[in-house]
């Protein structure tokens, strides 16, 4: 059975289930709504995850350590005291200076996807990221 | 390729061939569930790529029809394809006489569920916002309401509406390689962007965009660049309680560029900054409704906008009030390899003559580093013997002073701000030859501490 919410000219709602809408609804200045619900069609694209920074390749370092997350963030931090590699690449960003544009990470940076892609392999096996971690990193 | 026909809750379910309702399942008749706009395969008959779909905008009861999402949804067919699309009409009254109703695709939750448009589709509601896809609450975080990253569709007078979310983290839609004619936007908080891009290398053109931002200004933008995508706006305008100081109009990055042609917007809304990412370009033609210009660029922001009070000299623009005008120059990325330019002509119609070629200026009387070096005239002009002559005015360092002018601007204040008079001049080493146009650009290298660090030109050359 159809649900119809039905606003008055007031802006007053209600919700009803009927065969059909109460008359005074279809008249002038109220306006008249059948709520309908549908299934998603089997072969609907996936538009995929949208990226955080609106497909911006280049982000200031705040912006990529938002985009790791903080369970990798404070991971890599922990690891750092432990590994010379990874102190090395988290130091290897703190000194990086930022560009006019005030961004310091490029996405598309060789040394950005390998060092990404090292250190997920470390994440997923600590069970601190899952697997398309990386990927997503790298897609923004 | 044939019309087919929607009527949602009809009694019986047509083959989708008439718009008459159907008087028995599977007999001649519209369909009767708008389930076939996002994706569902009718029941009887069948959509065909090349099909021209009519939805009537109200039910078969005469209710508006809104559908409540519970996930991301889907408009449109995957059977349409690049030389045989399928069209969907939201019908005002072409076929349904009387009929003038709304499809909306509502989200009631703060959460995902996008509208999503297929490629090869293309979308159009006969009246304007009779397609709608509406956020109802008054906070959203960050959620994608519209995507058509996809590309490849038209659509015309549709309404992407989460006017009424002006707390949170807000909303976006995201563009991709399609046209937008009369896109109706309520915008209240923005994520990121309003027209995000988020594939690489597209054009995305909008017709007519109507944005109205119902929130106060915050960290969005209106439009946002990503790698080597193009924005191109043709008309609309940017209005509301957020059209004001503090709202972006571009941002991003990636080399994307912005070209915004008669697109309306306040003079108190920032276009964009260069140090906003790495844009490539951004132009806006028409902002105040005449036939003003402004560009971004690496180097800064060069605007003639005749509503914001610029001081002006001699030039007019060709109307019927010979509006004065000006350029406003804010070398806000300025730099020696990448100056702020303005491009200037001015045809030499006297006899030939060798001329002074003067260009005014006015300069913040508090803007440092402004000398001969760091802003300077270069041009070329075609001499009695048909040869392009070209010159510039830029010292080898050191750079002096510029010349002080007693040129007669109709003030020397902007704002708070206040304006010293001066201007830059070359003697031609030959005769100009008549009728033949004087090509000039001047440079600005000094770059802006601050915002109250501008100059003013006036483009009206003067040849003397």
């Amino acid at each position: 059975m159809p649900l119809f919410r039905a606003t008055s000219p007031q802006g007053d709602a209600t919700e009803y289930q009927a065969a059909h809408p109460e008359a005074v609804h279809l008249t002038a200045g109220w306006k008249l709504e059948e709520l309908v619900t549908v299934e998603p069609a089997p072969d609907a694209p996936d538009p995929g995850p949208q990226p955080m920074y609106g497909g911006r390749r280049r982000l200031s370092k705040l912006e990529f350590i938002e985009l790791m997350g903080d369970a990798a963030y404070v991971t890599i931090l922990q690891l750092a005291k432990a590994s010379i590699e990874v102190e090395a690449w988290v130091k290897k960003m703190e000194l990086t200076t930022a560009d006019s544009d005030g961004t310091s990470i490029d996405l598309d940076d060789p040394r950005t996807q390998a060092g990404v892609a090292s250190i997920g392999t470390v994440l997923l096996g600590m069970g601190v990221v899952p697997a398309d971690w990386a990927e997503g990193v790298l897609n923004g | 390729m044939a019309d087919k026909y929607i009527i949602h809750g009809a009694a019986f379910y047509g083959d989708g061939t008439s718009s008459a309702e159907a008087t028995s399942d599977g007999g001649v008749g519209a369909w009767n569930n708008i389930d076939i706009f996002s994706g569902a395969t009718p029941t009887y008959g069948s959509l065909n790529a090349g099909d021209v779909v009519y939805i009537r905008s109200k039910t078969s009861g005469g209710a508006d029809i809104t559908v409540t999402l519970s996930a991301a949804i889907t408009l449109g067919s995957a059977s349409a394809t690049l030389t045989n699309r399928i069209t969907w009409i939201i019908d005002g009254g072409t076929v349904w006489s009387g009929i003038n109703g709304v499809l909306t695709y509502l989200n009631p939750a703060d959460a995902q569920r996008t509208v999503n448009l297929r490629i090869h589709n293309d979308y159009i509601a006969e009246k304007q916002d009779a397609l709608a896809v509406v956020f109802s609450l008054t906070g959203g975080n960050q959620l994608t309401m519209f995507n058509a990253a996809a590309g490849g569709s038209y659509v015309k007078n549709i309404m992407i509406d989460w006017g009424v979310a002006v707390l949170s983290n807000g909303c976006r839609a995201t563009f991709g390689a399609s046209t937008f004619e009369n896109l109706h936007v309520k915008a209240g908080r923005i994520a990121v962007a309003i027209f995000a891009m988020d594939n690489s290398g597209f054009q995305a053109t909008f017709i007519n965009p109507n944005v109205e931002l119902f929130a106060t200004p915050g960290a969005g933008a209106i439009f946002y660049t990503a790698s080597y995508t193009s924005h191109l706006v043709v008309g609309g305008r940017i209005s509301g309680i957020g059209a004001t100081s503090g709202q972006t109009i571009v941002a991003g990055g990636d080399n994307g560029t912005v070209e915004l042609i008669g697109v309306a917007y306040p003079n108190t809304m920032t276009l964009s900054s260069p140090r906003a990412g790495s844009i490539g370009r951004t132009t806006a033609y028409g902002a105040d409704g005449k036939s003003s210009s402004a560009q971004i660029t690496r180097g800064g922001l060069l605007d003639s906008r005749t509503d914001d009070n610029y001081p002006t000299l001699s030039a007019v623009l060709p109307d019927s009030a010979s509006t004065p005008w000006s350029w406003k120059l804010y070398p806000e990325g300025a730099t020696k390899p990448a100056p702020l330019p303005v491009s200037i002509s001015k045809i030499y119609t006297d006899t030939a003559a060798a001329k002074t070629i003067t260009v005014e200026l006015l300069v913040a009387n508090a803007f440092a580093g402004i000398d001969t070096q760091s802003v300077w005239l270069s041009g070329s002009y075609i001499n009695t013997s048909g040869q392009t002559v070209v010159f510039d005015t830029r010292a080898n360092a050191p750079g002096t002073a510029l010349a002080t002018s007693t040129a007669a601007w109709s003030a020397t204040t902007y704002g708070a701000i206040s304006l010293l008079k001066r201007k830059i001049s070359i003697t031609t080493p030959s005769a100009i030859k008549q009728d033949t146009q004087v090509t000039l650009r001047l440079s600005v290298a000094a770059k802006s501490a601050s915002a109250n660090d501008l100059l003013f030109t006036c483009p009206d050359v003067q040849l003397t």
